[in-house]
């Protein structure tokens, strides 16, 4: 039961502080939704990749791993945009099927995009250390009972999950089986595992909330931080490159200079 | 006008002398009301904590324990609600008027090491309260050096919390309680529940703690008192909201035995002996005890020269031959970690069989696959001849999970039962029958209408073992059925199960770190170490194993190590305070018969 991606590290990424590798996030994010076409998403795909091998140190056959169990959802982007995406270009005829090259090229895009995302946050949910994230959300002016309050959550996370399997589990003897059941019963069923698992959490909350208060949270209206928030003088540059580098994506993409080699959609 | 300073100097003398004599906590007749309740949960409590106490309180299930201490570290009213009358100084500053509520004054550690946590590291967990009241750095980073010392857990300080035992979660909450320097720690429980290593630890802390007087008080809510009491200085007691005494160990547990028996709190096994023979049984023949022993060495010593007769003891409750439950070489894994290594034991219609081992010795995965909740991934395991991998033994065994409440699924008492029987196929007038005689049995008739989330703790765990029971089960199947239980409804309970062992032949097979109940109750004890069984025979046998013992971290119970001490050469002896003084009663006959004795 893996409570944090973080690993922890002394690479580039490891150094660069929460809010430059979320600013780089939204760059990656901005970017794969501009391109239409496979060829440049796969480029900005590999250069990721790099980023993750090189700057993050990150083993590439894990992040392979992870990006081939996204990758089943891939291969249905895929046949499905190739079908019903009205392309010109028909590839062949099966029956009522007629998949076109614009719709495979779109569905391969859309597949191809949604490796990126997965590759770029795997890099930054891997080398940031949660602590840091609620640091940064405090320095951005976030309140800090409710940077906590979102830190607390996620380590309620598992033990939610371990209770509700133990409640599933003491239900069972009872005999309640949710595998088999219709879906009316799998509803009251569901409901009845509900019941416990919020009982228990309200019960689990009201104690946590008690125990922080003995110990003098939100006494006062700040606190003391012994963590210091990390940066590196990488950050603005590192940010830069990319932003400038998606704006001359974008100006050349207006010039439709890459129309060329790409399958870019009709205008 | 002048102030003469020859004339100041003393008055200010004098003030300090009387601050310094101030009592850290004082509760001036404080009454609390849950909101929406008519019986207040505290009724008119006076209480004083002074430098040097190290108190223990003591009480029944929902006395009020809990309560008082939510009020003594300022969290009730102002966090639950409710309505609250009196005074409450915390170190001279009433803190349900002033604004200074003091808080860091008074530490608490709750007995859920889990719930208490708000980091994902160990020393950002003590870090925590030093934060919080916006210390300097540096100051912060020595406290957190010194309390992490001081609880022996420098090793561990950049370690991740969710994967520790619970003994040393429990103790990075010590060590953060330690960091905010409280002048009074209070905790609720600390060692309830942990295993017998965990709780060993703890307490080995909380001695440090009494010996060091690292807070100049202490205040510490117990169900089991045994291990605490070397270190009393006193003993409050509760009962209904009320504090009902407030005096030294020797005097609570010495004159007030008969009502400490009579509110049902677990009495420690040295002051029952203690109590029996200064009943006038013993005090006549010159054998009674001029004091309270605290510890089991200093009882052998003390014991010695009254030169005591070792009782007989009863004979081994004959078995049946017949096996009802057989494991053959079992092993079973998560995640590629071996739980169970071949694990292989067969148990008997009748037997009551309790399985013990530190945590995450493969307890509850061995009673889980016996109840088919889990497939053996080698070996083999027959209920009554069947192998569970191909018929389910659901039903034929009954499971009683540790936390009752996992198992309710039905909106009222009665329908929890009756939903027990749908799998039955009863006529409706049968299954209305069973009900009834079930809920009597259990002594939950007046609440058949009542959701069973709003019983009490006690009443929860009736429910819990009915629900199971009215099946009528061949086996029954009990994860630490009493933890957290007080002494009234852990006999009781364990009298009834004794009951269904004898009249119904039901095998009993129970999860447990419970020694005492243990020796009064199973017949046979298997310990598990490592996912290997490790010992398997009577629970004497056990307690005079030392090795096995020493392996699992168990400790005996004190009665049965002071007769080992007075007794070395014989081959058996007693195991609980009945068998001590042959008649196996716990109390001398006057207590015992006291009211409020039966269930």
């Amino acid at each position: 039961m893996p409570l944090l991606e973080y690993q922890e590290g002394n690479t580039l990424m490891h150094r660069m502080s929460p809010v430059a590798k979320f600013a780089w996030g939204g760059i990656v994010l901005v970017w794969v939704f501009l391109m239409f076409s496979p060829i440049p998403v796969l480029i900005l795909g590999i250069v990721i990749f790099l980023i993750a091998k090189f700057a993050a140190g990150l083993s590439l056959r894990r992040l392979l791993i992870t990006c081939l169990k996204v990758g089943v959802l891939g291969v249905f982007i895929l046949v499905f945009q190739g079908l019903l995406y009205p392309g010109q270009t028909v590839l062949f005829e099966l029956g009522p099927l007629r998949p076109t090259l614009e719709g495979v090229s779109v569905g391969l895009a859309i597949a191809l995009r949604v490796i990126a995302i997965v590759s770029a946050s795997t890099v930054i949910s891997k080398t940031t250390d949660p602590r840091d994230i609620f640091l940064s959300l405090v320095k951005l002016g976030v309140p800090y009972k409710i940077a906590y309050g979102l830190f607390a959550a996620l380590r309620f996370i598992p033990l939610m999950e371990y209770e509700a399997e133990t409640i599933q589990e003491a239900q069972r003897v009872r005999g309640i089986v949710t595998e088999h059941a219709g879906p009316v019963e799998w509803v009251k069923q569901s409901a009845s595992l509900l019941v416990p698992l919020i009982a228990s959490a309200v019960r689990r909350a009201m104690q946590t909330g008690a125990a922080w208060e003995v110990r003098g949270f939100g006494m006062h209206p700040t606190r003391t931080y012994c963590r210091k928030t990390r940066s590196s003088r990488a950050d603005p540059i590192f940010v830069s490159i990319w932003a400038i580098a998606l704006i001359a994506y974008v100006l050349l993409m207006d010039q439709n200079v890459l129309s060329a080699i790409t399958f870019q959609p009709p205008k | 006008m002048c102030l003469r300073p020859d004339r100041v100097r003393p008055a200010i003398a004098s003030l300090k002398e009387s601050v310094k004599r101030m009592p850290l906590v004082q509760l001036e007749r404080v009454s609390f009301w849950n909101p929406d309740e008519e019986q207040p949960a505290l009724d008119d409590i006076s209480l004083e904590l002074n430098p040097g106490d190290f108190a223990l309180l003591l009480g029944p299930t929902g006395c009020g324990k809990t309560t008082l201490f939510q009020v003594l570290a300022g969290i009730i009213p102002a966090a639950t609600g409710g309505r609250i009358r009196g005074r409450v100084l915390i170190d001279g500053s009433d803190i349900l008027r002033d604004d200074d509520k003091k808080r860091g004054v008074v530490g608490l550690i709750l007995q859920d090491p889990e719930v208490q946590m708000t980091s994902l590291y160990v020393e950002d967990e003590v870090a925590f309260g030093p934060e919080n009241l916006c210390l300097l750095e540096e100051t912060i980073h020595d406290r957190v050096d010194e309390a992490l010392q001081y609880a022996r857990l420098d090793h561990l300080r950049k370690a991740l919390i969710y994967p520790l035992s619970g003994g040393q979660k429990q103790r990075v909450a010590i060590a953060a309680g330690l960091a905010m320097r409280p002048r009074v720690l209070l905790m609720d429980g600390p060692t309830t529940n942990l295993d017998p290593a965990g709780a060993g630890e703890v307490l080995q802390l909380i001695t440090r703690l009494r010996e060091t007087g690292e807070t100049e008080a202490v205040l510490i809510a117990a169900n089991k008192i045994d291990a605490l009491l070397p270190l009393a200085t006193r003993i409050i007691v509760m009962d209904g909201g009320r504090i009902i005494f407030d005096a030294s160990p020797e005097e609570v547990v010495l004159d007030h035995i008969d009502l400490l028996h009579e509110i049902g709190v677990f009495i420690p096994e040295l002051a029952l002996i203690t109590a029996r023979l200064n009943a006038p049984e013993y005090a006549r023949r010159g054998k009674s005890l001029p004091g309270l022993p605290r510890e089991v060495n200093q009882a052998i010593e003390m014991l010695r020269p009254l030169h005591l007769d070792m009782p007989a003891l009863p004979d081994a409750t004959p078995v049946t031959s017949e096996p009802v439950i057989e494991l053959d070489n079992v092993h079973f894994g998560y995640d590629g970690r071996e739980v169970l290594r071949g694990l292989s034991l067969t148990v008997h219609r009748g037997e009551s069989l309790a399985i013990v081992g530190q945590n995450g010795s493969g307890k509850t995965t061995m009673v889980k696959l016996i109840a088919g909740l889990r497939t053996p991934q080698a070996g083999a395991i027959r209920v009554g001849g069947k192998l569970t991998q191909e018929a389910s033994p659901l039903g034929r065994v009954g499971y009683v999970f540790q936390y009752p409440v996992h198992q309710f699924v039905a909106q009222t008492v009665e329908e929890e039962l009756a939903f027990s029987l749908r799998r039955l196929e009863l006529a409706d007038g049968e299954s209305a029958r069973m009900v009834d005689e079930t809920l009597e049995l259990f002594g939950l008739t007046d609440k058949r209408l009542q959701p069973p989330y709003i019983l009490s703790m006690g009443e929860k765990r009736w429910l819990s073992v009915a629900t199971m029971t009215i099946m009528r089960p061949e086996i029954l199947i009990l994860d630490e059925p009493t933890t957290g239980l007080d002494r009234r409804s852990t006999d009781a309970l364990m009298r009834l199960l004794d009951a269904m062992v004898r009249d119904h032949g039901i095998t009993l097979i129970q999860v447990s770190h419970d020694m005492e109940q243990i020796a009064e109750f199973s017949s046979r004890v298997v310990a598990l170490d490592g996912g290997r069984l490790v010992f398997d025979d009577t629970p004497r046998a056990l307690f005079s194993n030392h090795a096995v013992l020493a392996s699992c971290q168990l400790a005996a119970p004190p009665v049965a190590r002071v007769a080992q001490g007075l007794w070395p050469d014989r081959e058996r002896t007693p195991i609980t305070i009945g068998e001590f003084f042959g008649d196996g009663l716990a109390l001398p006959p006057s207590a015992a018969a006291a009211p409020g004795e039966e269930e």
